[in-house]
């Protein structure tokens, strides 16, 4: 996702750049004076295609975030329960921060309409295990959020980014 | 075309506001073990409580729709449903309106150190 932000922000700032050129009258005396008017199309062509492109990602990703923050659903014979991301979000971060103590960590949390994607981010504890610890907590995050929320988890990807190791 | 109050006309005019009901839906949502406002403080009573809390007239039916927080260490379905028994029990006994639907809307947690 970062790096979609970074490509957008490119290409924004190099339309944003030829536009302003165009616009000061720079491009037209200087740059564009003696080159022939094909050339000055393709210039407009890749303006255009740069603004287009930013706006798409921009588009794209407020429909991803959109996306994140809608409630999960869960019907029920006196009407709708529906739990927001950022409520599973604390849940999970609280029951890990019980368990990890003083590691660090963070969460993302992809929510589909039937159930839960959760991935954490951490730094290997001291002394720990990698598989013995991920599947620790993909028992844990599984069984706890599930029963305490009624959405069904599908999967629990943990990613050790590090080692967090005293010196 | 939904209405700001609905009437009854057998023996003469009872109107009751949508006011009302939301104010009676947010007594059973302070009364609820477990829920609290979004802001993590208890659910408020009276007039304040209305914005946690949206009322539907519909054809003589009533939905609601409340936005709550939910405390730690509870099952957040379980209290979601005791909620939505609560109101529509008490929105039905007081104001004989059918409750179509009571929609529960569960924004954050609740850890006990914030629920003063």
């Amino acid at each position: 996702m970062s790096f979609l932000l970074w490509v957008e922000a490119l290409l924004l700032f190099l339309a944003a750049v030829l536009t302003g050129l165009g616009a000061s009258g720079v491009a037209s005396t200087v740059v564009l004076g003696s080159v022939p008017e094909l050339w000055i199309r393709v210039i407009f062509g890749i303006f255009s295609a740069g603004f287009l492109a930013g706006s798409s990602l921009c588009l794209a990703l407020w429909a991803g975030r959109i996306e994140r923050h809608r409630p999960l659903r869960l019907p029920g014979p006196r009407g709708l329960v529906l739990i927001t991301p950022q409520t599973v979000t604390q849940l999970a971060q609280t029951l890990l921060a019980q368990e990890l103590e003083e590691t660090p960590f963070r969460i993302r949390l992809r929510s589909r309409r039937d159930g839960l994607f959760i991935r954490v981010f951490l730094r290997l504890p001291e002394e720990a295990r990698i598989p013995e610890l991920a599947e620790h907590l993909q028992e844990l995050l599984t069984a706890e959020v599930s029963q305490r929320t009624g959405l069904k988890v599908h999967e629990v990807e943990v990613v050790v980014h590090g080692t967090s190791r005293r010196v | 075309m939904p209405r700001d109050e609905q009437e009854f006309e057998e023996a003469g005019r009872i109107n009751i506001a949508r006011d009302v009901i939301s104010t009676i839906a947010a007594l059973a949502a302070s009364e609820t073990p477990g829920v609290f406002a979004p802001d993590g403080l208890p659910f408020p009573r009276g007039p304040a409580a209305r914005r946690h809390v949206d009322t539907e007239l519909l054809g003589g039916r009533v939905r609601l729709s409340l936005r709550i927080a939910v405390e730690y260490g509870r099952v957040v379905p379980r209290v979601a449903q005791e909620l939505q028994e609560k109101v529509k029990t008490e929105v039905e006994r007081m104001t004989a309106l059918p409750v179509e639907a009571v929609d529960v809307e569960v924004v954050r947690i609740v850890f006990p150190k914030e629920a003063r």
